[in-house]
């Protein structure tokens, strides 16, 4: 009140310009493209494509990928990504393999960041979007705080983020002892995630984070079944159960990155590291390692290697035996046993803009290979265009 | 695990003091620099390594809640 009267009389602004507010219409800044194809191939014994306890987990996946950044105005920016999957052999099991009602899916989402700058030292990011597929869908949403500190050299990030899924799992018909129904089932996951990120010298920045993840729910895969009673010497079972996971999950993650530039060579290290734990006793350690070489001042070179190793979660078997526990969680899911995986990728990238354009176009191809010791290999190959305005 | 974390956040603090003003910033602000070099990229990746392990979520992933196993 006291600044109102203050601020009264001669300063007031014409009356017609002061209240015209300067609207700027949205603009594209940035579009890009993306086509990847996965083949996959190896054996699982969750799988029941096959004649063994170990079925097949062949797989292809044609994805195309759609991303827009969008400036709405000075203070606010959103960002769209639509990945949308075309998966082959997506749930084998024997009912698939009589009717192949489900050799085929399709799965979209949509994911919007819209990111608010209120003031020059503080920015809030909102996450939020979608998935659809075969008998699943999921809805996703988060919110996080950034803080610039001395001069932008340093970061601090907040952030919770939540999901939540449905899905009918009795869409996909396991042989064995379950009884089949026509329930729908649910699942919730909550997220904290905090972040410190800081520039050491000119060619140099770090960041450490840790971040938490509770679950609650149905956290199984529908189409994922456990052998049981097998005779290892004939490679035979009794049967298969559908997989049985406990009702909560929490999951806990440190992570760290590096990354270097080597101007005497023009060339780029990125290191990353993350630790996994989870109260299902899986201990995971990722290591990340990359590197970024222009060959000229338009085009660069990017061949990365990455290893993974984590232990198995406490309820993983091959083979459950006598007395069978139906009230035990069990799962055979190669995917949670315990392995090492490797991975290694090339990347050539392209700008194809004539020097003094202001927009800009380039384009990149890569290949990676990724491979698991417990049998899985996937082969990815990659190509993506685009353009900044 | 432990000594890890203590050693990046020593890393953290004692850096803490150390200012690059705007203008000695020409190198950070190349495309390979960036936290994400390339969204989509970094999505595919993310995606593949996370229908196939069991370290979904944490960080940066809110869902992760099992999968839709799309691939």
């Amino acid at each position: 009140m006291f600044c109102g009267d203050a601020h009264s009389g001669a300063e007031e602004p014409a009356p017609e310009e002061a209240q015209e507010p300067v609207r700027e219409p949205w603009k594209i800044q940035e579009a890009r493209v993306r086509f990847n194809y996965f083949h996959q191939k190896g054996f699982g014994y969750q799988s029941q494509a096959g004649p063994g306890p170990k079925g097949s987990e062949r797989l292809d996946v044609y994805e195309p990928m759609f991303y827009l950044r969008v400036r709405q105005n000075p203070k606010v920016e959103h960002t769209v990504t639509i990945p949308i999957d075309v998966i082959t052999s997506a749930s084998t099991d024997a009912i698939d393999a009589t009717t192949s009602a489900s050799r085929y899916n399709e799965a979209g989402t949509i994911q919007i960041n819209t990111r608010v700058d209120t003031t020059d030292d503080d920015t809030v990011n909102v996450v939020y979007g979608g998935h659809g597929e075969e008998w699943y869908a999921s809805v996703f949403g988060g919110v996080g705080y950034t803080r610039d500190l001395a001069q932008d050299n340093a970061t601090i990030t907040v952030r919770v983020d939540g999901s939540f899924d449905w899905f009918n799992p009795y869409g996909h018909r396991p042989g064995g002892v379950v009884p089949e129904g026509n329930e729908w089932d649910f699942r919730g996951s909550f997220g904290g995630n905090a972040e410190v990120s800081q520039i050491l010298n000119p060619t140099t920045w770090v960041k450490a984070g840790y971040g938490i993840t509770w679950q609650k729910g149905e956290l199984f895969t529908p189409w994922n079944s456990v052998p049981f009673l097998c005779d290892p010497t004939v490679s035979v079972c009794i049967g298969r159960i559908r997989e049985k996971f406990p009702g909560t999950r929490l999951k806990q993650t440190v992570s760290g990155m590096l990354v270097h530039y080597l101007p005497r060579t023009s060339s780029t290290v990125r290191l990353s590291y993350r630790f996994f734990a989870d109260d299902y006793d899986v201990r995971a350690h990722t290591l990340l390692g990359e590197f970024y070489q222009y060959m000229t001042a338009r085009a660069y070179i990017n061949a990365h290697y990455r290893a993974h190793h984590q232990s198995a979660v406490y309820f993983w078997t091959n083979n459950l035996g006598v007395p069978l526990d139906l009230s035990a969680p069990r799962t055979a899911d190669s995917d949670l046993a315990q392995f090492w995986a490797h991975e290694f990728g090339v990347k050539v990238l392209f700008h194809l803009t004539p020097p003094g354009r202001a927009h800009q176009h380039d384009m990149d191809v890569y290949y990676n290979r990724y491979t698991r010791t417990n049998d899985l290999t996937v082969d990815v190959v990659s190509i993506g265009y685009g353009y900044t305005f | 695990m432990r000594s890890l974390f203590f050693i990046w956040a020593a890393v953290i603090l004692c850096s803490g003091c150390v200012r690059v003003a705007p203008h000695e910033r020409g190198y950070l602000s190349d495309a390979t620099m960036q936290p994400v070099v390339d969204p989509l990229e970094a999505r595919a990746s993310s995606q593949l390594h996370r229908a196939r392990e069991a370290t979904s979520g944490g960080i940066w992933s809110p869902a992760g809640g099992g999968c839709g196993c799309t691939n």
